[in-house]
């Protein structure tokens, strides 16, 4: 009878514990301000402080969490979607079509087997790094040295319309399919696996970060964030102090959110 | 006679031909209106098509305006037509375009 009633007593507690994760939430934290003519577009977080870049003026800014300037990179070409791996950050040039290295305080053009047109994201793992292509509608994936491509120009599934940003999640490439309002999913080979969002309203998909639990992706024209595990489906819509958004990242328990037509960046947290 | 007219048709025809074509020139600051220029990424690939037109001395997007003021370097004329052609290369509608002299 004591045993049964202690099995009773676990199973019921495992239960409250899994809803009250299931009903964890992001909730709107707090407004990172910066200064007044900062734009910024996209960024990523360095240990404390964070990196963004900031192309109306040339530049990328690290700050720390009170939004106070620590460092900055200037005179670059319209910085976009940059990423940080291994202690060195990636600075796709929009206008000159290069991929900036940033380690220890130097600067290096990246080696690439292709020629992108407008890089406008990228991810770097290791030996891999993905490419968003913009003016050529493709995914540039280089793996040791060696380049293949996902994607086309085109509407129909597997096929691209200016992507903007992409990431490496295991062997999957997960690319905001800008103007096609969506999210697709390849294999390392191009093949596609899924495709994410198509029904949900998005006005250009333009950033995407991808944690162990899903995908947070902007919907820049409507001032939204879309939360979706990793099935594609949809879990959560954030619109709180969101103005349009262009980039997106999870760090442990905050989620950050860029604020491209204000000076801020949003911080929401998981509750 | 006939063929005497017909010269003179002809020369008519070109010099008709080459005012409009002069008329299409563009020189010192123009301002282009452009819809859909509040995303940055298409603003700044509409910069990055317009840099490559020979004579283009500098560009400035306005994103809040949704146009692009473009300095055309001195004794440079750039024609009407490319301009128009960059705008669409880049996924663009063109919208108006004003010389500075008209404003």
């Amino acid at each position: 009878m004591n045993k049964s009633l202690l099995v009773l007593v676990f199973s019921l507690l495992i239960i409250a514990c899994k809803e009250k994760e299931e009903d964890k939430k992001w909730t709107f934290e707090k407004k990172i301000e910066l200064p007044e003519k900062v734009r910024p577009l996209a960024l990523e977080k360095t240990g404390n402080d964070i990196w963004f870049s900031d192309p109306e003026q040339f530049r990328l800014l690290k700050v720390d969490l009170s939004g106070k300037i620590l460092d900055s990179i200037t005179g670059i070409k319209r910085p976009m979607n940059i990423d940080f791996n291994q202690g060195k950050l990636y600075v796709p040039e929009f206008l000159t079509d290069t991929i900036w290295v940033f380690e220890d305080g130097k600067k290096s053009a990246l080696f690439l087997n292709a020629e992108p047109q407008a890089p406008a994201g990228l991810n770097a793992k290791g030996d891999t790094i993905a490419i968003a292509d913009f003016y050529n509608h493709r995914i540039i994936l280089q793996i040791k040295g060696q380049v293949s491509y996902i994607g086309k120009e085109g509407h129909n599934k597997g096929e691209l319309y200016y992507p903007i940003d992409v990431k490496i999640k295991g062997t999957k490439i997960y690319v905001a399919d800008a103007y096609n309002n969506r999210v697709q999913v390849f294999n390392i080979d191009g093949k596609i696996l899924e495709v994410i969002g198509e029904k949900d309203g998005f006005n250009v998909a333009s950033g995407i970060a991808i944690n162990m639990d899903g995908l947070a992706v902007t919907d820049q024209e409507n001032n939204r964030v879309l939360i979706y595990n990793l099935n594609g489906k949809l879990q959560q819509t954030l619109t709180d102090k969101i103005n349009y958004p262009t980039d997106v990242l999870f760090d442990e328990n905050s989620l950050y959110i860029t604020n491209f037509k204000e000076n801020s960046i949003a911080v929401y947290k998981m509750r | 006679m006939k063929k005497l007219l017909i010269l003179l048709f002809i020369g008519f025809t070109v010099t008709t031909v080459n005012a409009q074509a002069d008329t299409s020139q563009l020189n010192g600051k123009i301002t282009i209106e452009v819809d859909g220029l509040a995303c940055p990424f298409c603003a700044y690939g509409l910069e990055k098509n317009l840099k490559e037109i020979d004579g283009v001395e500098n560009i400035e997007i306005n994103i809040e305006k949704g146009s692009v003021l473009l300095t055309i370097a001195e004794r440079k004329q750039i024609s009407e037509d490319l301009i128009l052609q960059k705008i669409k290369d880049a996924g663009f509608t063109p919208g108006k375009i004003k010389k500075q002299s008209d404003e």
